[in-house]
């Protein structure tokens, strides 16, 4: 990511040229890059191609706001075009058309909606939580719900999209003591499917459910690891109620807080012969299109997400590589396949497909992998890995990452930060172990690009805790605290997550053609003061401050 | 515990109504309830002083005083001052099938200090098409206490897909309580590719001429257990059979699909995978805030009808007072009132069971929709529009007596006639 101070500073030089003498000055042109450089014939495109499928829609017109493009610069007192959900038009001196809804927003700020890289539990019900293996059957796409609440409260961020995590908790049982009259003698075992229908009766609330399958995700920044690790031979499982196989010990796994067992049941006995598959989570990137279904679901699979711990460790490593390797196998039997079909050949079989989707589509490199390395040499061995296997990487939690900012840069791996995550450094290596304030303004030196994540993943306390998702911009201005340009703190809140996910063509920047996901905010984006007024997804205002009453009300001004 | 009583009740002399001699019920001499307000809920409208005539379990005449004549044989029972309606049709009572069965079988875990009671199904499962008159044994069901709330006939829903029962409460005649055992398909939608596909591949295979006999609508497997009963037609064609057949019926605007919403993101699904399909009655069942925030979509579906429950809603994520009925009226949405769901809500109501409907009546529904919500809607969704839901000549004579207006909270429910008998009366 280079900042582009120059443009910045033409920029600005032009604001003042414009704010001192009344006639345009030519130079404002340059700063809004090509946008703006063709803005008369705004009828030009709606003849075109468009008009044969369907009529377009009514425009809608953002007028006044000084407008942060993030690739483009910012435009001083700018119109946005916005029509059928994408940016029509951007730039200074367009004219707004006949009859378009016009949203003055004079003297105030314009950004791309913000890029989540991971927002856990938002805007998907129940029904996604259990996806994956178990043979369910249940897709993301039947499973959203745009009205979830925690979906207003990101978008009073400015959220507009991310990534949420869907699945993975589908092989864990849960263990409960039988209650009072049941027929059960021994503890009962439940799947999450079951807890969706007890969730669905109204038996089990919102909180418990969450709660459990926090377990069973082994989500930890919610303060609730995975409990117990428990390994059976996939028809029988061992209970860690039975003193056979576990001592008092080995329950303190239990949870204090709902005297749950949640134990996972590994696809192999112990010691596994051969090498495992791996087992990624599973993602989707949703648009926080608030009460519509339409171009909600933005993708499925944007990555290819595994935990850092089965990427370590000999054999671990191993079965990556075996895996990698029949991936790569397989796609040349495909094409071997397919030249023999063309050719008209018989007798030829198609191959099977020895592993998941995802991991076909990491190896021909339309996906990247994202996994964790917080410390240096994590950062390295994973570096080195990915290309010795030569697939994309993306490195989540890279608190060490400012040591070895050069390698990361060489390589080209963005990582994602979190600017107020703290972590002690070894004694006597203070120099090139643990955090460091300074991680984004160093990153920048060297041209890492790097996304921002707060230090939660999930809403929680509807946000009051200050560190949950909805804290994501704050802790942006925290990568400003720590060295980095004000223009990188943006685009590590906008296009650098929109390319992790895969998704830089529609999101993530203010350019003609892209996505309309839009913010409205009364001050500068990371300024702590600021408040999202409107947000705009996919064309449509979703959130307005004033009437969703989700963040205080008032007018800074007016005290 | 105040039991339903059984008429013949002589003790009760002191009530008008109740002064009915033992005996010959509903046998040859017709009995006139004369001088009461009559809301028939029809097209007469609501009448000052009427008289209403019934003879063998149906109404012979209704109307004002001086238009009826009253049969000579009548036993005339002086009713002035009080308020007669038809008996309310509750469209969708849940019926699991193991009302009255011990709790032997039970199986229940703790989950955070409360006691949970397993059982029952999972949106995120496909859910298995049942039938509800296959597991219904009139003898070993008790709706008596629904009396009380003054309903008289209830549309039993299955768990989460299948085919509803039709029974009215008649705690004395357990032989007569079936009304129908072919009942309106129903299905429960959630936002859950196993709940939605029920609805998407049971109107393809609707649609589909003939043939696939493979109704991809749930893996029907509570088959025919048809040893009970009156036998039904269709009660050996299997149920994935008779599964497409409904699905057939509904697909063609037959008859009404009830669907209950879990959430309002089901709403939105739901109306998706109905898209195409415009010939489907669709009779959705959804709470008042869900109902809120999709009513825009709501209002572009045709042939809907709005299963609400009769209260004041709050509006969705504050705590704003909203009449969810009278918006859906409004909108102009039809709408029938639904109260199988609260259980808890309808017995703690009891003896003044419309003081709910009061208050949506007083915070600005009118009165007639009102009124029609609790009879005449319901009775026409679930197939019984021509025997029930309003006081008519030749309909069923199921009423309910008042001791004044119906909706004003002061009045009780005095007395419950089902098909001419006396099911239910109070001091």
């Amino acid at each position: 990511m280079k900042p582009n101070d120059l443009l910045r500073l033409l920029a600005l030089l032009a604001a003042l040229a414009a704010a001192m003498f009344p006639s345009p000055a030519p130079a404002q042109e340059d700063s809004g890059g090509e946008a703006s450089s063709e803005p008369k014939p705004d009828e030009a495109r709606p003849d075109g191609e468009e008009s044969d499928e369907k009529t377009p829609g009514p425009i809608l017109a953002i007028v006044g706001a000084d407008i942060e493009t993030v690739t483009q610069g910012t435009i001083r007192r700018g119109t946005i075009l916005v029509r059928d959900g994408t940016i029509l038009e951007v730039g200074q001196s367009i004219e707004v058309p006949e009859g378009a809804e016009v949203i003055d927003a004079s003297g105030k700020v314009v950004t791309p909606g913000f890029v989540a890289v991971d927002m856990n539990g938002v805007g998907v019900g129940a029904a996604a939580r259990s996806r994956g293996g178990g043979g369910s059957s249940n897709s993301v796409a039947d499973a959203l719900d745009p009205f979830d609440r925690n979906m207003k409260l990101c978008l009073g961020v400015g959220i507009t999209s991310g990534a949420v995590r869907i699945g993975g908790a589908s092989g864990a049982r849960f263990l409960f003591q039988p209650g009072p009259g049941s027929e059960d003698e021994g503890p009962v075992s439940l799947t999450v499917d079951d807890l969706i229908g007890l969730l669905a009766d109204g038996q089990l609330d919102d909180e418990t459910f969450d709660h459990l399958l926090a377990h069973a995700e082994g989500r930890e920044d919610d303060g609730h690891g995975p409990l117990g690790l428990f390994a059976g031979d996939g028809s029988g499982l061992v209970s860690p109620f039975d003193s056979r196989f576990f001592g008092e010990q080995d329950r303190q796994g239990t949870c204090a807080h709902c005297a749950a067992t949640v134990m996972e049941i590994l696809p192999e006995p112990l010691a596994p012969p051969s090498p495992t598959r791996p087992r990624p989570d599973d993602y989707c990137v949703i648009k926080l299109t608030w009460g519509d279904l339409d171009g909600m679901l933005a993708a499925e699979q944007p990555f290819y997400s595994l935990s850092s711990s089965s990427l370590t460790g000999p054999f671990n490593v191993f079965s990556w590589r075996e895996n990698l390797k029949k991936a790569r196998d397989y796609l040349e039997e495909l094409e071997q396949y397919e030249a023999d079909k063309e050719a008209g050949k018989k007798d030829i079989k198609e191959p099977r497909k020895p592993v998941d989707d995802g991991l076909i589509k990491l190896v021909k490199k339309e996906i990247p992998l994202r996994t964790q390395a917080s410390s240096a040499e994590q950062i390295r061995s994973m570096i080195a890995l990915a290309r010795e296997l030569d697939y994309r990487l993306v490195l989540d939690g890279a608190i060490e990452a400012w040591v070895v900012a050069e390698e990361l840069g060489k390589a080209g791996v963005p990582v994602v930060i979190t600017p107020r995550d703290r972590r002690r450094s070894d004694p006597g290596r203070e120099d090139s172990t643990g955090s460091s304030i300074e991680t984004p303004g160093i990153l920048q030196q060297a041209a890492v690009p790097f996304a921002i994540a707060p230090l939660g993943s999930s809403v929680s306390l509807v946000g009051l805790a200050g560190r949950d998702l909805t804290s994501l911009p704050l802790e942006a201005a925290f990568a400003v605290r720590g060295g980095a340009d004000e223009a990188t703190a943006l685009a590590a809140l906008t296009i650098v997550p929109a390319r992790i996910l895969g998704l830089e063509d529609r999101i993530g920047s203010i350019e003609k053609g892209k996505d309309a996901d839009l913010l409205i905010l009364d001050g500068p984006p990371l300024d702590y003061r600021t408040y999202v007024e409107t947000a705009i997804v996919n064309g449509k205002v979703r959130y307005r401050r004033a009437e969703d009453r989700v963040y205080p009300v008032f007018d800074r001004d007016a005290r | 515990m105040t039991q339903p009583r059984i008429a013949p009740l002589p003790l009760l002399a002191t009530l008008a109504i109740a002064a009915a001699p033992p005996a010959s019920w509903g046998q040859d001499r017709p009995l006139a309830l004369k001088g009461a307000t009559i809301e028939t809920v029809g097209p007469a409208g609501r009448i000052e002083t009427g008289v209403i005539v019934l003879r063998d379990g149906t109404i012979e005449a209704v109307g004002p005083v001086d238009q009826v004549e009253i049969p000579e044989d009548a036993r005339v029972v002086d009713a002035s001052g009080r308020t007669i309606m038809p008996g309310i049709v509750e469209p969708a009572y849940p019926y699991g099938g193991d009302v009255g069965s011990s709790s032997s079988g039970r199986r229940t875990v703790v989950i955070n200090g409360r006691v949970i009671v397993l059982g029952g199904s999972s949106p995120t499962r496909s859910p298995s098409f049942t039938r509800v008159a296959d597991g219904l044994d009139p003898f070993r069901t008790d709706f008596a206490p629904l009396l009380r709330s003054g309903l008289t006939l209830l549309n039993l829903i299955p768990a989460d897909y299948g085919q509803a029962a039709v029974v009215r409460i008649t705690p004395e005649d357990p032989e007569a309580m079936v009304v129908e055992e072919d009942g309106r398909l129903y299905v429960a939608v959630s936002n859950s590719t196993a709940s939605l596909d029920v609805v998407r591949k049971g109107l393809e295979a609707a649609n589909r001429p003939g043939g696939g006999n493979r109704s991809g609508a749930g893996s029907g497997s509570g088959s025919g257990r048809s040893g009970r009963g009156p036998s039904s037609s269709s009660s050996n064609s299997g149920a994935s059979g008779s599964a497409r057949e409904l699905w057939k019926a509904v697909a063609e605007g037959k008859v009404p699909l009830i669907a209950d919403a879990a959430n309002a993101a089901a709403i939105l699904y739901l109306l998706e995978a109905l898209e195409e399909a415009k010939d489907v009655r669709l009779a959705l069942i959804a709470s008042g805030p869900d109902v809120c925030r999709t009513l825009d979509r709501l209002a572009d579906r045709p042939k809907l009808t709005l299963l609400l429950r009769p209260a004041i809603d709050t509006e969705p994520d504050n705590r704003n007072l909203v009449n969810v009925p009278r918006l859906v009226h409004e909108e102009g949405i039809e709408f029938a009132f639904v109260q199988g769901s609260d259980r808890f809500g309808l017995l703690s109501t009891q003896d003044s069971p419309l003081f709910h409907v009061a208050y949506l009546v007083a915070t600005g529904l009118p009165r007639e929709k009102a009124l029609a919500a609790l009879t005449a809607r319901p009775a026409e969704l679930i197939g019984q529009g021509d025997a029930l839901g309003s006081l008519e000549e030749g309909k069923s004579a199921s009423l309910l007596v008042f001791d004044g207006d119906p909706l004003d909270p002061y009045s009780r429910l005095r007395t419950v006639i089902i098909a001419g008998r006396t099911v239910y009366e109070t001091e």
